[in-house]
C-alpha cells in the first residue's frame, strides 16, 4: 500500500492543491486526475470496510461523486485527502447501515479451495466473518492504521477526533476484533 | 496476551484486510469518469467568495451590534453626564420625594405617602399600603431637602402635619397656623435649603373668597420654633416655586423674586402674571435658581401652555432667551451650564405633581438645553404621570 503523497510541481507549488482548486471550478479534467491517483485507496477502503468488491465499488462511485459536487464547498484545497477519506467512510457508513436493514446471504462459506489451502482458507473467512461483526467506527479505524497504515495522529484527523480519542478508540476495535475471533473460533 | 501473539495479531489484520480489500477493477474508473461527465457542467463556481464575504459582512455586523450594546450599556440614559430615571406613579400624586421613594398620592378623601418600592407591602387592591394619610383639603406639599420630612398645609384648622419618614407610620409633629393665616385658597409651600423654614402663600381673604380677586400673602414657619412671620401681604396671585440656594429669596410664580431681608420684591417679567391670562396656566414657570445662585431661570407665559425659557443674570438687565417653546423648568445641571425642561401640552394631566417634580401628561417631552446657546437636545418622551427624576 502506498499513501498517498501530494506532488509537488517544477515551480514548487503544490499539484494537488493546483488540481483540487482547478476542479472546484468545475474542470473535470483535473478532477479525472485526482480520481485516477485516488481510486485504489479509495476504493479498498471502501471494500475493507464493506467485505465484497460489489458493495465497495458502488460506494467508490458514490464517493466520487459526492465529492464533485461538494467539491466547490472544500474551503481548504491542502485538505483535499482528509476530505475525501472522510466522504468514503461516510458513504461505508451509510451503506452499513442500509445493509443492515436487509438481509445478507454470506457466499463465502461456499468458497472452495485446493485441501492444502482449507485451513488458509478458514482462517480468512473466519477473520472476514469476525470483521463483519464489528461496528463502523471499529472497522473504519482498523482500516485506516492496518491498511493504510496511518498514523494515530492522522487517523484523529481524518475523523475529526483528538489524538487520545483515536488510541482508545484504536484499542477498543483491537479488542473488538479479538472477541469476535473467538466467537467465530 | 503476550507481545508475540499481539505481533502475529498486528501482522495478520495486516495481511487479511490486505486480502479482504482486494483491488479495483478496470472498469471503475471509467466508470465514475462517464458519471461524471454525464452530469450538468459545473459552472465557476463563486460560492466561496460568496461565502466568506457573507461571513465577513455577518461577523462585522455582529461585532458592530455588540460595540453597540457596549456602548450604550456603559452610557447612562440621557445626556453625557446627566442620568434620568423615570418612576411610573399610576395614580399621580402631590409630589415625589427628591430621592424617587416615597410619593404623595391622592385617595378617595385627601391623599397620603406612600413608598414607591415596588416591593413594597400592598393591600387586597394592589395599592401600596400608605405610612401616612390625610383626609380632607390640603394643599403644598413640601419635601424636606434631604428628603426626610414631608409636610403639607392642612387646610381646614390651618394644622400643618411635618412626618418624620426615617419612621414611617409613625405619627406626624403638627404645626397650628390657623389662628394667624387665612385658611383658604392655599398658594403652595416650599422648604428653605438649611431645613429650618417653610415657606407657604395664601389669599389674603377670608374663607370662601375668590382667586385672583384678592392678594396672595406669603407666611414663613419656623420649623423648629413653630414661628410664623408673614413676608409680604400684597403679592398677585400665583404661588411659591422655592427658595434660592442661600436661602435668603424666594421665588413667586409670575417672574417674582422675594428678598427676605429687605422683604422687597423684584420684578423679572413685568406685565406678566398668572392673574393676567385667561385662563389658568398649565405650565410651571419657575423662576428656578441655578445650584450657586448666580442665574436664575424663568419661563414667561404668554400662553397658558407654553412660553419662553429665559435666564436672568442679577448684573445683566436683559434675559437670555435659550428656547421658545419650554413649559416647565424641571432643573438646572450642578455646575449651572445646563438647564433640563419640559416641553408639551400637559392639559391632559388630571392631577398635577408639586413645582419640582411635576406629573406629567400625554405629550410631554424632556428637554436639555446649554445656558450659552445652541440648540436644545431631545431626552426622552414622558407618558402619563412618568415623573424624571435627574441623576447628574
Amino acid at each position: 500500500v502506498q499513501p498517498l503523497r501530494p506532488a509537488v510541481a517544477a515551480d514548487g507549488s503544490n499539484t494537488t492543491d493546483v488540481l483540487v482548486e482547478m476542479a472546484a471550478s468545475g474542470q473535470r479534467h483535473a478532477f479525472e486526475q485526482l480520481v485516477e491517483t485516488r481510486l485504489e485507496r479509495t476504493f479498498r477502503t471502501a471494500c475493507a470496510i464493506l467485505g465484497n468488491e460489489a458493495d465497495a465499488r458502488d460506494a467508490t462511485q458514490e464517493a466520487f461523486i459526492a465529492a464533485w459536487i461538494q467539491l466547490p464547498k472544500l474551503r481548504d484545497s491542502a485538505r483535499f485527502d482528509a476530505w475525501l477519506n472522510r466522504v468514503i467512510l461516510n458513504v461505508c457508513r451509510d451503506a452499513l447501515r442500509k445493509r443492515s436493514r436487509s438481509r445478507e446471504i454470506d457466499l463465502g462459506a461456499a468458497e472452495i479451495g485446493r485441501a492444502d489451502h482449507q485451513a488458509e482458507v478458514a482462517d480468512r473467512a473466519a477473520f472476514n466473518a469476525a470483521f463483519d461483526r464489528l461496528s463502523f467506527a471499529d472497522r473504519s479505524i482498523l482500516v485506516l492504521h492496518h491498511l493504510h497504515q496511518a498514523s494515530m495522529r492522522e487517523i484523529a484527523t481524518q475523523l475529526g477526533i483528538a489524538t487520545g480519542t483515536a488510541k482508545s478508540r484504536m484499542h477498543t476495535a483491537r479488542r473488538a476484533l479479538e472477541r469476535a475471533l473467538e466467537a467465530e473460533a | 496476551m503476550n507481545s508475540t501473539t499481539k505481533q502475529l495479531t498486528d501482522e495478520l489484520i495486516v495481511r487479511r484486510l490486505a486480502e479482504r480489500a482486494g483491488h479495483p477493477d478496470a472498469r471503475l474508473l471509467g466508470d465514475i469518469v462517464d458519471a461524471i461527465e454525464t452530469m450538468p457542467q459545473r459552472r465557476l463556481s463563486l460560492a466561496p467568495v460568496w461565502r466568506t464575504a457573507w461571513t465577513l459582512l455577518v461577523l462585522a455586523l455582529l461585532l458592530a451590534a455588540v460595540a453597540a450594546v457596549a456602548i450604550l450599556a456603559s452610557r447612562p440614559p440621557g445626556p453625557p453626564g446627566l442620568h434620568v430615571e423615570v418612576k411610573k406613579l399610576g395614580s399621580g400624586g402631590l409630589g415625589l420625594s427628591p430621592d424617587g421613594r416615597w410619593n404623595v398620592p391622592f385617595t378617595a378623601d385627601g391623599h397620603a405617602v406612600v413608598s414607591t418600592d415596588p416591593d413594597a407591602p400592598r393591600d387586597a387592591n394592589g395599592l401600596p399600603i400608605p405610612v401616612a394619610s390625610w383626609t380632607g383639603y390640603s394643599g403644598g406639599v413640601a419635601w424636606s431637602p434631604d428628603g426626610r420630612y414631608v409636610a403639607w398645609y392642612g387646610g381646614g384648622d390651618g394644622t400643618v402635619p411635618i412626618y418624620d419618614l426615617e419612621h414611617p407610620g409613625a405619627a406626624p409633629e403638627s404645626v397650628s397656623v390657623g389662628k394667624d393665616v387665612p385658611v383658604s385658597n392655599f398658594g403652595g409651600m416650599v422648604w428653605s435649603p438649611d431645613g429650618t423654614t417653610l415657606a407657604f402663600a395664601t389669599y389674603n381673604c377670608p374663607e370662601g373668597c375668590t382667586a385672583p380677586s384678592s392678594a396672595m400673602q406669603v407666611y414663613l414657619l419656623g420649623v423648629r420654633d413653630k414661628s410664623i412671620r408673614t413676608v409680604s401681604g400684597s403679592l398677585p396671585p400665583g404661588g411659591l416655586t422655592g427658595f434660592s440656594p442661600d436661602g435668603k429669596y424666594l421665588g413667586f410664580r409670575g417672574g417674582l423674586i422675594i428678598d427676605l431681608r429687605g422683604r422687597t420684591i423684584r420684578d423679572l417679567l413685568p406685565g406678566f402674571t398668572d392673574g393676567a391670562l385667561a385662563e389658568t396656566p398649565t405650565c410651571y414657570p419657575g423662576p428656578v435658581w441655578s445650584p450657586d445662585g448666580s442665574m436664575v431661570a424663568t419661563i414667561d407665559l404668554p400662553t397658558p401652555k407654553t412660553g419662553r425659557l429665559l435666564i436672568f443674570d442679577p448684573g445683566v438687565s436683559e434675559p437670555r432667551i435659550l428656547v421658545a417653546d419650554a413649559c416647565r423648568i424641571v432643573g438646572w445641571s450642578p455646575n449651572g451650564d445646563r438647564i433640563v425642561y419640559l416641553t408639551g401640552d400637559p392639559t391632559a394631566v388630571t392631577q398635577q405633581g408639586d413645582e419640582s417634580h411635576p406629573t406629567t401628561g400625554p405629550g410631554t417631552d424632556l428637554w436639555i438645553v446649554s445656558t450659552t446657546g445652541g440648540a436644545p437636545d431631545f431626552i426622552r418622551h414622558l407618558d402619563y404621570s412618568e415623573i424624571p427624576i435627574l441623576r447628574w
